[in-house]
């Protein structure tokens, strides 16, 4: 199902006309792995590969926020600085994998959702699809351990290791390469 | 009700009209210390918008342990999506706790998304808070990642100065993931 429509109405059902005006705005690209999104005024709806979500502290520190899969939509919502900006707060996105999407300006379906009735309801269980996701990974964060953690995301991805480097599954699961690589150890050897 | 408005509008501009329809679904209430604003099935079906006190969201894990997600203080709306969220094999739930008495104005989401379908301001109302939302739990999560417990401590200090004297030390150390020992040993070095 690599159709526009069928993975928005995986979200939302829009009608004939939505769909042709939001495929007004898109096109279909084709990214290398590693690329950095560009992270201006762009969504994204990933059709196939990985890309993940990043945050920055002052230091420089990179820290993987989310992992994007297939159908993931995703922009960049301006940083916001709600505890008075002393969290690291720059988010970038870029690829894991090759990756195949469709891009758009988000200003522009900011315009269109003005208009179409559906396209907003469709933008809000979109949100609330990304706020589940942020939700999970939040519960995975403070009542896992790293063990828990990394088995979390074995059973998410049970072939993780051949799809992104081991660094960014430690920076995801909060550990450092050098846990990570024990624990690794520890689950494997003892089986 | 005036100053359900000027919350409203600080999170997204509706018109009068919009707010009078919105306003006959709002219902204000206290609530005492300890009492739980979202807990049992029929809660899930509830918004709140806080004007007065602090309330926590907790994620409750399948042996019972609590984490508080977030504290919420005035102005403050909130609306559970879903009440427990199956992660896989983890099934986690959700609820919201009063840590102190609390004012809200309660309303029935249902009946608000009802009011909604028509009318675009009240969708992007809507639109605006789960924004709000995303960027404050994406925020919750970077600050787990990436700062350290005295660091996240201080955060909290800057966001609520006065959290000390609002809630109990060992429900700030929940929301910190630390322990109330660990806690007790950071507040004495930061302030001896």
């Amino acid at each position: 199902m690599n159709n526009l429509r069928d993975i928005l109405s995986h979200y939302h059902p829009v009608s004939e006309e939505s769909i042709a005006k939001f495929s007004q705005i898109v096109v279909r690209k084709k990214y290398k792995n590693k690329t950095e999104l560009n992270n201006k005024d762009k969504f994204y709806i990933l059709i196939d590969g990985f890309a993940r979500s990043s945050t920055f502290d002052d230091n420089g520190n990179r820290k993987t926020g989310n992992i994007l899969n297939k159908y993931s939509v995703f922009t960049s919502i301006k940083p916001l600085s709600l505890n008075n900006n002393c969290c690291p707060q720059e988010i970038k996105f870029d690829c894991l994998t090759d990756v195949t999407l469709y891009e758009g300006s988000y200003s522009k379906f900011l315009e269109l959702i003005k208009k179409y009735h559906d396209l907003s309801l469709l933008y809000n269980k979109i949100l609330e699809a990304g706020i589940r996701l942020v939700i999970n990974k939040g519960y995975m964060l403070v009542h896992l351990d790293a063990a828990g953690r990394y088995l979390h995301l074995k059973n998410l991805y049970p072939d993780i290791e051949n799809i992104i480097k081991l660094n960014d599954i430690a920076s995801y699961i909060n550990v450092t390469p050098i846990q990570l690589s024990r624990i690794r150890k520890m689950l494997f050897s003892s089986q | 009700m005036e100053n359900i408005k000027s919350i409203l509008n600080r999170v997204e501009p509706i018109s009068d009209d919009s707010f009078n329809e919105l306003s006959k679904l709002l219902i204000k209430k206290t609530y005492p210390k300890k009492s739980f604003l979202i807990k049992k099935l029929k809660d899930f079906d509830k918004f709140f918008i806080l004007i007065d006190g602090i309330a926590r969201s907790v994620t409750i894990d399948q042996y019972g342990d609590k984490n508080t997600r977030s504290l919420l203080h005035q102005p403050s709306i909130f609306v559970s999506l879903k009440n427990n969220i199956q992660n896989q094999n983890h099934i986690f739930s959700i609820e919201f706790e009063c840590l102190t008495e609390v004012t809200v104005y309660e309303g029935n989401f249902k009946q608000f998304k009802k009011i909604a379908a028509n009318r675009i301001d009240l969708i992007k109302l809507y639109t605006s808070a789960l924004e709000v939302n995303m960027l404050y739990l994406i925020e919750k999560n970077a600050m787990n990642s990436h700062l350290n417990a005295t660091e996240r401590y201080l955060c909290l200090k800057k966001e609520i100065p006065n959290i000390e004297n609002l809630i109990q030390l060992n429900q700030i150390a929940n929301y910190l993931n630390i322990t109330p020992i660990q806690f007790s040993r950071i507040r004495k070095k930061i302030y001896s």
